[in-house]
């Protein structure tokens, strides 16, 4: 259809206002939305340059948000794990072999504090960013610990560790002599292990000041030694048995030679005959031994028994001693669910190469993953715990020669042990691991929050429009619509039909 | 007698004077009468014996027939190209906003911020129904499109149909004055406002189809297509159109008529032969070409970019390379490949090194259930330099055997080593050509214990996996309306985390959401010239995303050409009916310059026949 037009009015004028019209319309659209064009259409050639910017921003921003979530839980674990450094250092401080402060109700107050210790410990462990356990590998959703009520004294009829210390407290004491034989036939007294097995003392080469006395090295299997007087040997001269402990510790038991009979003091009396005197070395040596075994092989075998509860790594589970008889037990065995306390509850599969850091990882950039993952069993975690639970459950009650001499043994090794030694992957090589995830976390949030920056430059230069300018531009084709309407208007009223 | 005839001339002139104010009166009452064209008298002399002894009078109208011509061409690329720049942008508005995340391309990277967002917490549950949602968003957007596009083909359908009809009355229409015409021709009357009228039904059948017209020496006006079919000559043709009432993906059209599954316009049955105008291309432009180039093409393009990204995306999660084992026979090497686990679709590629010309060749084997369905057409790959052959699976692996054979000639020892492995062998040491590689890709359908990866989307809610069938009805066609995620996922969340059994996975294991991330970011796809992104012997391959932008900014692209070219005609139409209407459109100040004329003209004869009354009196007088 043609338009109707006033007669004498010329059509291109219609279609110029109507086209300065729409414009007018489409740059007040623009200064109000700020947009360039209402469709990609309108975008021209920087088209395929703003949806890729798009693109572009979109990843950014989910990266962005991957690390806000990362850098969170980073951060809490970061704390977490300083708080345990610090529960380590108070503990260590106040282990104190010379201070042997039994209280009434039979534990001492270095004991409560390390119970103290390791409740703390455990619930670290088990502490949660928004319902996710941290310390469970890639068993999230679960706490990754057992309960310390559950861990030292067992539930419902699996075995705890105070259980599996008692048993392998038994295995390695055997009889009381840290099962080790003491006998003199004739001139010879001989010290032999009683079997072939994991359990109590083991022989290593002693030295020996005795003269006239041939003292062998341990030999055969199970390994024994002796020694053989040919005459008798002088006052003063001793015999320091080595004596090799289950943690892998070692301990000596010194005898010297004398003119009286005092075990207590390691000292055997130089008899009317070699044969007297090697009954009287092996009395000494026996008692000596017995004492160490109560105390140095105690807490020996207690550390060893931690190490054999709570160190489940790669999905290896807890050792106990197979038994019962527990004193004559010749081997260890594995605890099964059924019948022991697994303490730790998370994934516990063969590590990714590396650590268990690789059990977690995000990704934070193209091409850049921080890992963060952490297992409660890992060493760092378990060492610590293992020193807690040993001194928490050392039977200090008796408060006699013996209890002392345990106290100290424990405190002189725990106090060491929580140190960190060499060898041992330590709180702060995990902390360190965790603070370089979080650099890196930091530098690519960093990296994102400039490259955002940049591409909505890019972007609003593409899709947006400059105010200055279309301000101009509408004044300017405000100016041209009032002229054409003047215009037009003269032209619309100069007719002939007005001057007839 | 010449006093009397100067009377009869006088009385004539006052006569012509008369009409002439008649027709001014007219010109200006209808000046913006659409269509309406100025009219003036011309004046010749009524000749008798003794010369001219009075005047007659025709009314014509003012027009220039050279550009009543170029705005008949000029007007039917106008209608086509604004009805082309309409559906133009609103697939480019459908498609994407800039400065808005409302596009498929935005729920795609939104997706990929949803899985990132599991890789990070794979235990959490709202991390987990989160990209669920995220790909139900991009099933539910691609079937939305889909719907719209169909929306849009089933209007173009129905405005096809609207069209026909109006052109069926503007062709009576013109039939009609075209007799009128002759008869009021004939009685001797004016017929300029029937032409007029003749001439704006023309010229809106014009806006429809691209017509020429023709005025007879005799008045009648003939009206045919530029393609040279007569639309109007005696009589006036119809066309027909058997449109349908929804168009969905499946229905193209096509020449054979039980293949088609929209609407065609013929000519005829009146006319013999039937003639389809669309299969004989004879509408090439205005509004009826627009709607159906809206309907066959852009639109078809359209749904088919939704088809193969839909396709690409349940292929990135769902797809398993399936390796080969390499394997010899005295001279003779080659590649096992077990084709058991393979559904109809999936392909068989087998790459080698023809030694004659040193060029590596890519033979593409697509399992088919259907042997109606081959032979395969070499488009059912997007790789346009690659031998496609259908391979029927139905007789089992011997019949395969036997088929593979044939399609890769001599040069090739094809057998079986037993179950449903396939062997291909080179030709030892004749040499003339080296198995590079032989692999295919499987659909994954099972959720767990399968793979890494998981059949995220399926065709249908509840419905089968997406293997690219072939067969009859082929599952790509409308795969974007069908897509839908996998129920087992949507029912079971924990499924995006959990992907093995034995042992259970953890749930804080990010295997799997790591593969899909993986997936979705890395895994490219080919995409071949249906898609319209790319050109006939070339093929694009681009990430799932990729493409989604690429769909984005192509629409854009369209748009803008169709919006231009829209307003470079407009600007043309404009030009050509301004200087038309120059001529033809009714010019006030000249009709009232006219009117002064004839006032004087008017006096003028009056006082001749006064002075001539006063000549015959003195006359009588002497």
């Amino acid at each position: 259809m043609n338009i109707n037009r006033p007669i004498g009015y010329p059509s291109s004028v219609i279609s110029q206002l109507t086209g300065m019209r729409r414009d007018m319309e489409d740059l007040s659209r623009q200064l109000g939305t700020g947009l360039k064009a209402t469709s990609y259409g309108g975008l021209g050639a920087g088209r395929s340059l703003a949806i890729s910017f798009r693109s572009k921003l979109e990843t950014t921003q989910t990266y962005q948000q991957s690390i806000d979530v990362v850098a969170l839980r980073l951060k809490s674990t970061t704390q977490t794990l300083t708080h345990m450094q610090s529960v380590v250092d108070e503990t260590r401080k106040s282990f104190d072999p010379n201070r042997f402060d039994l209280l009434a109700d039979g534990v001492t107050g270095q004991q409560k504090t390390a119970v103290s210790a390791m409740v703390e410990f455990l619930g670290l462990l088990d502490s949660e960013v928004a319902g996710r356990y941290s310390f469970g590998g890639r068993e999230t959703n679960e706490a990754p610990v057992e309960s310390y009520e559950h861990i030292m004294n067992g539930d419902a009829g699996r075995a705890g560790f105070r259980q599996i210390l008692d048993e392998r407290r038994q295995a390695d004491l055997g009889t009381g002599t840290g099962r080790l034989t003491v006998g003199a036939a004739g001139p010879v007294a001989t010290i032999a292990e009683d079997g072939t097995h994991p359990f109590g003392f083991k022989l290593q080469p002693a030295q020996s000041t005795l003269s006239n006395a041939t003292v062998t090295a341990p030999s055969g299997s199970p390994p024994s030694m002796s020694v053989t007087f040919s005459a008798q040997p002088k006052a003063g001269e001793s015999l320091t048995v080595t004596l090799d402990m289950p943690d892998g510790t070692r301990t000596t038991v010194k005898v010297v030679a004398g003119d009286t009979q005092d075990p207590a003091k390691g000292l055997f009396q130089i008899g009317a005959t070699p044969d007297d005197t090697a009954a009287n070395l092996v009395a000494t040596l026996s008692d000596r031994i017995g004492f160490a075994a109560e105390t140095e092989l105690t807490a020996a075998s207690a550390v060893a028994a931690s190490g054999n509860f709570f160190d489940t790594r790669n999905g290896q589970p807890p050792q106990r001693v197979a038994g019962p008889p527990f004193a004559s037990a010749t081997a260890m065995t594995a605890g099964t669910t059924t019948d022991t306390v697994f303490w730790y509850k998370g994934e516990n599969t063969a590590m990714p190469t590396g650590s268990p850091r690789g059990d977690v990882q995000a990704m934070v950039d193209t091409n850049v993953s921080v890992s963060y993952g952490m297992r409660a069993n890992e060493e760092a975690f378990t060492w610590n715990i293992r020193q807690f639970a040993v001194m928490a459950t050392a039977d200090l009650s008796a408060g006699d020669a013996a209890a002392k001499g345990l106290h100290q043994s424990l405190a002189i090794k725990l106090k060491g042990n929580l140190a960190s030694p060499e060898g041992k992957q330590s709180l702060t090589a995990v902390h360190m691991e965790i603070a370089l995830a979080q650099t890196a976390t930091e530098q690519a949030k960093e990296r994102h929050t400039q490259s955002a920056g940049t591409l909505k430059g890019y972007l609003s230069d593409l899709e947006g429009v400059d105010d200055n300018e279309v301000s101009v531009q509408l004044l300017a084709l405000q100016t041209n619509m009032q002229a054409t309407y003047q215009a037009s208007s003269m032209l619309f009223k100069m007719s002939l039909t007005n001057f007839l | 007698m010449a006093i009397s005839t100067a009377i009869s001339i006088a009385v004539a002139g006052l006569g012509m004077t008369q009409r002439q104010t008649d027709i001014v009166a007219q010109n200006v009452a209808r000046a913006s009468q659409p269509g309406y064209t100025a009219k003036e008298l011309s004046i010749a002399d009524y000749v008798g014996r003794s010369g001219t002894i009075g005047l007659k009078g025709t009314v014509q109208r003012q027009i220039d027939v050279e550009l009543q011509r170029q705005v008949l061409q000029a007007t039917p690329t106008t209608g086509y190209s604004e009805v082309r720049a309409r559906f133009a942008q609103r697939l480019d508005e459908m498609m994407g906003i800039p400065g808005s995340s409302n596009s498929l391309a935005s729920d795609i990277s939104a997706f990929t911020t949803s899985l990132q967002e599991l890789s990070t917490s794979p235990d959490g549950v709202t991390a987990r129904i989160k990209a669920v949602s995220g790909a139900q968003k991009i099933a539910t957007r691609l079937n939305q499109l889909t719907a719209d596009v169909q929306a849009m083909r089933t209007e173009a359908e129905q405005a096809i149909g609207d069209g026909v009809a109006r052109v069926n009355e503007l062709l009576r229409n013109i039939a009609r004055l075209n007799d009128q015409v002759a008869s009021t021709k004939a009685s001797g009357q004016d017929p300029t406002s029937l032409e007029d009228a003749r001439d704006l039904s023309v010229k809106e059948l014009a806006t429809w189809v691209d017509v020429q017209a023709r005025e007879n020496s005799d008045g009648q006006m003939s009206v045919f297509t530029s393609g040279g079919v007569t639309l109007v000559g005696a009589t006036a043709v119809q066309f027909e159109f058997d449109g349908v009432g929804t168009v969905s993906a499946g229905d193209t059209w096509s020449e054979t008529y039980s293949e088609r599954g929209v609407g065609t316009i013929t000519i005829g049955p009146s006319v013999a032969p039937t003639v389809d105008l669309i299969a004989s291309k004879l509408i090439r432009s205005g509004k009826l070409a627009a709607y159906v180039e809206a309907r066959d093409q852009m639109l078809v393009t359209a749904q088919n970019q939704l088809d193969a990204l839909a396709g690409a995306l349940a292929d990135a999660f769902s797809g398993i390379d399936v390796a080969s084992t390499a394997t010899a026979s005295g001279a003779q090497t080659g590649f096992d490949l077990d084709v058991g686990g393979l559904a109809a679709g999936n392909p068989i590629k087998l790459v080698y090194k023809d030694n004659a010309t040193g060029e590596t060749k890519t033979v593409t084997m697509i399992k088919v259930d259907d042997a109606s369905t081959l032979p395969l057409p070499a488009s059912a790959t997007a790789d346009p330099d690659d031998v496609v052959v259908g391979i029927d699976f139905t007789g089992g692996i011997g019949s395969v055997v036997l088929q593979v054979q044939a399609a890769l000639g001599a040069n090739f020892t094809v057998g079986t080593p037993g179950g449903a492995t396939l062997q291909i062998l080179d030709d030892g040491a004749t040499n003339a050509v080296d198995i590079v590689s032989l692999g295919a890709r499987a659909t994954l359908t099972a959720t767990i214990d399968g793979d890494k990866s998981l059949p995220l989307f399926t065709d249908g809610t509840g419905g089968g996996p997406y293997t690219g069938r072939l067969d009859e009805p082929a599952q790509r066609t409308g795969f974007a309306g069908r897509i839908a995620v996998n129920t087992a996922v949507v029912d079971d969340p924990s499924l995006l985390v959990r992907w093995q059994t034995s042992p259970a996975t953890a749930p804080g294991d990010a295997t799997r959401p790591n593969e899909l991330l993986s997936r979705l970011r890395n895994a490219r796809t080919e995409y071949g010239a249906e898609t319209g992104i790319v050109t006939p012997s070339t093929s694009l391959t681009a990430t799932v995303q990729g493409f989604a932008d690429s769909v984005i900014s192509y629409w854009g692209m369209v748009s803008e050409d169709a919006q231009s070219a829209k307003a470079t005609q407009d600007v043309l139409q404009n030009n050509i009916e301004a200087r038309f209407g120059e001529v033809s459109a009714v010019n006030v100040d000249a009709e009232m310059a006219r009117l002064i004329q004839l006032q004087t003209a008017y006096s003028a004869n009056a006082r001749i026949l006064q002075v001539a009354r006063e000549m015959l009196d003195s006359l009588m007088r002497s």
